[in-house]
């Protein structure tokens, strides 16, 4: 039996005192994640004495998405990002990305934050953060520090997070420019699906040419990762002469050396290529349309 | 003929119950000085029992009594064959059987308590792939057996050699259907009470057949049968489920609460139900056909194999509706069919909605197609050349007749219902994308009820008060599938009284009478004949009587809405009033109401004869798009036309189809319950994937009615036939859309991609 006491903070302020006084402690945010593992009694609970509900920190809410800058609260709910016309607007593949997450009741609770710091090789937020070049803000007792969303997660459900630190926001640059984008998943049912591969492609076009360019694997690694090779082959390349068939090919290779040859690869091998030919076809033909 | 009450889709009697959360289920009861108890259940799929140390369980805070298979009278129990052990004595034959059990204060006593039983083990070597189980020399799951075989059914009709010495083309095909759960949303749940009201034990619960867990209870106890009383609760989904696997739960608390004298209650948690309760056969299906030319099939010769886990269960029966219904509904003079069940360490198979015909005829359909493309001949056409039809012989040298063959009539109004010619041309054109539409159809003929299984019969009773209000008691059970509100409609129609004056009652095993069990599609049928029965001995009785009151003909007098009424339309009298001086005047106003089904026959050793009186005929047709990029697989529309008989509730036969459809929906794409060396890798519902509201297409619901002479006024089946055809409607469909014929379910991504799973069930 996981045995522990709940806490429940009212600010911030508080959050980091007991994060910084009390050992074992456990955040819950939307508790999709930490309630179902607590439930299974899972072992990597044997060591918690405190859950401490964050649920109500009102430093940690909302979107803001300045000219420029933009802040995400880390208890911004998916349902939240599906919600915000600046987010349906400026940066749709998040919007997409949320709306593939589980179902109306979890997306109702479940929290960017949680996503992020849970950090399933699965997870749907990270793959449209990395291709953002976004930071997460990690705050203590003793400041804040800012860490790449990539540089955050290091292993499958493993963190930089420390244990006197919360993850209190996401910030991101904007992109600029005329920028397209895709997000991809395939599951195995229409809702309340985990993700078996997802992506997000994002990037900038200057005079016919790829000026910026991020392709971003969701659960096909262990780890979310840019396809190097892929967003090699693409930068600096005219429209013209890409071909997104190529680009599929060297996604599906660069997938197989970084998780070798397991039992699902000669599935995962045609369909992530497939899938990103398919954010690349859709990046050339709104670049196309939009002229 | 103009109803009254039948062939309206009227409001389910328990309807509001169920909506406001009224509805006691068995979790939700509670009783005074009431135990919980929970079981240890081992992880070894086989293994010799070397020692239980329950001393230290025994000491823990609330623990009441701990249990072993040493504490139980009788340990055997099982519906057909005997070999299903209350406890596990001194082997384990499957991951999941039960060891020691312990009744405590509180579940979470006993839940901790458990953690401290001791049992040794030797684990023994296991047998989990059908090819094992079937050598000859293979390792024995039950030692005083022969071998692994459960059974074997046979079936013989002409000479197959020289069926396919006619043939034309000859095709042989190998087909294999997986193992899954029944999904109902409320797992098992029992409260045994002892020595109440003049019985040994009382029980409550989540019973899908009560009269079956009590002759298994009875059994366990060494009681007599009216020792024991089952009173049956709401159910929450059972789809065949709830049968053996309660029965053994009932047990179980039955011994705890004799021992200790209190009452028990044992629920199960989801991970609980998946590792304990039985599944669906997995089936490995050989079949060979041989056409002409022109499409006129020749010979067809079957082996179907199936996993029956490590205990028989219902196996004997489901390869039994399997061996009659191989063939498909198609005339042959020349079969050779043998169905088998083996023993296996793997989780037990019983009944499941469908019932032997799922497996086979999604084989036996898909292979339909595959024979129309050799052929180069349509679907449709094929079918056409070869369907059972009026008088047809079955391949069991059956003639249908006496009912409706209506299988031209179902094929034709299910294609009209999706516009299927005109969507099976646009498809058959090349589709440049990715995206590849397809569509498909499965028909099926269904024998309805038991069939030479087992005696069918059954029993109801109704009573009529004073003030005119009125008690029905049936010996079967309601499921969810809405026989409250079908038999509910039945008597009021007969009786000439609203809806409104009847109370249904729940099953009783001490008021009503054993009925068998409330399976195989038969209740309306069967149940609803009973019932029909009891409400005209009543309504004679009372016309007798008002006749005699009025002085007038009893023909020429009718009952209505409550009311007497004579030819011209004149009320007479009211039902109330009439009943109320009946009963007054000393007459008996209660009657029991019986029906035993026309007469059947079965040769087990030839395999032939007349082994169901009547049978309903079923098409479904899905249009589906396949992503060849990806593999996924979309279901965009079905159309499913049915043969009910008469629909008693055409929303309700509406309802038991868009519910068939989903089931079958996700046996064809999604649903697989990965088991490696007999253990049972996801239990609960984020692992085992059951299709959501966004995964349902359009359902076109169809209902086809010629009504039947022996039901109901005229109603047959619907529960199980709607969940039988859509695996193989679904392949077909895929296989038109790609090119791509995949011959296993699940259809999930990895076959639609590359042609194979990969992970056993690839549910991760
Ligand atoms: C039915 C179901 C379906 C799901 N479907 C999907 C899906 O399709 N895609 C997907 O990606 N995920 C899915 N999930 C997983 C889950 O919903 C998400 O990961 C969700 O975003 C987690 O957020 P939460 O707020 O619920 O996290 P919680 O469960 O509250 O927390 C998760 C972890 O993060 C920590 N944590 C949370 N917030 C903070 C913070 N601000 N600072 C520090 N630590 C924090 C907690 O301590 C805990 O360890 C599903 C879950 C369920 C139950």
């Amino acid at each position: 039996m996981v045995e522990y006491q709940l806490l429940r903070a009212t600010s911030l302020v508080e959050a980091l005192e007991i994060l910084a006084e009390k050992d074992n402690v456990e955040c819950l945010a939307g508790g999709t994640d930490l309630l179902v593992d607590l439930h299974k009694q899972d072992s990597k609970f044997d060591q918690i004495d405190y859950v401490l509900d964050i649920s109500s920190l009102k430093e940690l809410k909302g979107i803001n998405l300045g000219d420029k800058k933009a802040v995400i609260g880390s208890l911004t709910t998916h349902a939240d990002l599906i919600e915000s016309e600046e987010i349906q607007q400026k940066l749709p593949f998040i919007a997409e990305a949320a709306k593939s997450i589980g179902s109306t009741q979890i997306r109702n609770r479940a929290t960017i934050g949680g996503n992020l710091v849970n950090a399933a090789a699965c997870a749907d937020s990270f793959s449209p953060l990395i291709a953002l070049e976004a930071e997460v803000v990690l705050a203590s007792r003793n400041g804040e520090r800012k860490l790449s969303v990539r540089d955050f997660v290091k292993a499958p459900y493993k963190t930089a997070l420390k244990k006197d630190e919360l993850l209190k926001e996401i910030v991101f640059e904007l992109p600029q420019g005329k920028y397209y984008s895709s997000y991809q998943k395939i599951g195995r049912r229409k809702a309340l699906s985990i993700s078996r591969i997802s992506l997000t492609l994002l990037g900038e076009v200057k005079v016919d040419k790829v000026f910026k360019i991020q392709v971003v694997s969701g659960a096909a690694t262990p780890s979310p990762v840019p396809f190097a090779e892929v967003n090699s082959y693409l930068l600096n390349k005219k429209l013209a002469d890409i071909d997104p068939v190529e680009a599929g090919r060297l996604a599906a290779e660069e997938m197989v050396e970084i998780t070798g040859e397991r039992w699902s690869t000669p599935y995962k091998r045609p369909a992530l290529a497939k899938l990103v030919e398919r954010a690349v076809d859709d990046f050339l033909k709104e670049a196309a349309n939009s002229g | 003929m103009a109803f009254k009450h039948v062939n309206k889709g009227v409001k389910r009697v328990d309807a509001y119950e169920k909506v406001t959360g009224k509805a006691k289920f068995g979790a939700d009861l509670e009783f005074a000085d009431q135990l919980y108890a929970k079981v240890l259940r081992t992880e070894y799929p086989h293994a010799r029992i070397i020692n239980i140390e329950t001393a230290e369980a025994e000491k823990m805070p609330g623990v009441r009594g701990v249990f072993t298979a040493a504490d139980i009278k009788n340990n055997l129990f099982g519906v057909i064959v005997e070999d299903q052990q209350v406890l596990a004595a001194d082997r384990v034959v499957l991951a999941g059987d039960g060891v020691a059990m312990v009744a405590a204060e509180s579940e979470a006593e006993a839940a901790a308590a458990l953690e401290k039983i001791k049992v040794e083990y030797e684990e023994l070597e296991g047998i989990y792939e059908l090819d094992e189980a079937r050598k000859k020399d293979s390792l024995k799951i039950h030692p005083e057996k022969d071998d692994n075989q459960v059974i074997h059914h046979p079936l013989r009709k002409g000479d197959v050699e020289k069926g396919f010495a006619q043939a034309d083309i000859i095709l042989e095909r190998e087909y294999s259907t997986q193992l899954i759960e029944h999904s109902y949303l409320e797992p098992e749940a029992v409260v045994v009470v002892p020595e109440d009201e003049n019985h040994l034990v009382s029980i409550y619960g989540s019973i899908q057949n009560p009269y079956a867990t009590r002759a298994a209870v009875a059994t366990v106890l060494r009681a007599e049968l009216a020792e024991v009383r089952v009173i049956q609760n709401h159910i929450g989904g059972s789809f065949g489920g709830k049968d053996e696997v309660v029965s053994a739960m009932a047990a179980r608390a039955a011994v705890m609460a004799l021992a200790t004298k209190r009452p028990v209650k044992m629920v199960n948690s989801r991970e609980e139900s998946f590792t304990e309760s039985y599944k669906r056969h997995p089936y490995q299906l050989k079949y060979k056909v041989g056409a002409t030319k022109e499409g006129k099939l020749t010979a067809m010769e079957i082996e179907a194999a199936a996993d029956s886990g490590a205990y028989a269960c219902q196996t004997p029966f489901v390869t039994w509706r399997s061996v009659v219904q191989a063939t498909g509904p198609y005339e042959l003079d020349h079969v050779k069919t043998d169905t088998y069940g083996y023993y296996t360490n793997n989780p037990y198979t019983g009944a499941m909605r469908g019932y032997g015909s799922p497996q086979i005829i999604f084989a036996q359909e898909s292979l339909m197609d595959e024979l129309a493309e050799e052929l180069g001949m349509s679907p449709v056409e094929l079918r056409k050349k070869n369907i059972y039809r009026q008088d047809s012989i079955t391949a069991s040298g059956q003639k249908l007749s006496g009912h409706t063959v209506s299988l031209e009539e179902v094929m034709d109004k299910a294609m009209q219902a999706i516009d299927y010619q005109a969507k099976r041309e646009k498809y058959s054109l090349a589709q440049p994308d990715d995206k590849k539409r397809g569509i498909g159809l499965s028909i099926s003929f269904r024998g309805c009820s038991l069939g030479a299984e087992a005696v069918d019969a059954a029993a109801s009773l109704i009573q009529i008060n004073k003030d005119g209000s009125v008690a029905v008691y049936s010996g079967l059970a309601e499921n969810g599938q809405g026989l409250k509100t079908i038999f509910s409609q039945i008597a009021a129609e007969v009786l000439g009284i609203t809806l409104n004056e009847i109370d249904y009652m729940e099953v009783d095993t001490t008021f009503t009478p054993d009925s068998g069990s409330t399976v195989a599609s038969r209740a309306t049928l069967i149940g609803g004949n009973s019932i029909k029965n009891a409400a005209e001995k009543l309504r004679d009785r009372i016309l007798d009587f008002a006749a005699q009151k009025f002085e007038l003909a009893k023909d020429k007098l009718k009952l209505e809405a409550g009311f007497l009424y004579d030819q011209a339309s004149n009320r007479l009298a009211l039902f109330s009033d009439l009943t109320a001086e009946m009963i007054n005047n000393g007459i008996l106003l209660s009657a029991y109401g019986w029906y035993k089904g026309p007469p059947i026959s079965w040769d087990e050793e030839k395999g032939c004869g007349n082994p169901y009186f009547t049978y309903v005929y079923g098409c479904q047709i899905a249009e589906v798009e396949v992503d060849t990029g990806t593999g996924e697989l979309t279901v965009l529309n079905m159309a499913a036309a049915h043969d009910v008989g008469r629909a008693i509730n055409p929303k309700n036969v509406k309802g038991q189809i868009y519910g068939g459809v989903m089931m079958g929906l996700g046996y064809s794409i999604m649903e697989e319950v990965e088991v490696e060396a007999g253990q049972i890798k996801g239990k609960n519902f984020h692992d085992y994937m059951i299709p959501t509201i966004k995964d349902m297409p359009d359902i076109e619901a169809v209902i086809v009615e010629n009504p039947d002479p022996d039901g109901p006024f005229g109603a047959k089946s619907i529960g199980e036939p709607t969940l039988e055809l859509a695996s193989a409607a679904i392949a077909n469909a895929v296989a038109h859309a790609s090119g791509k014929r995949i011959r296993s379910l699940p259809l999930n991504l990895e076959r639609v991609l590359i042609g194979r799973a990969l992970s056993k069930g690839g549910c991760k």
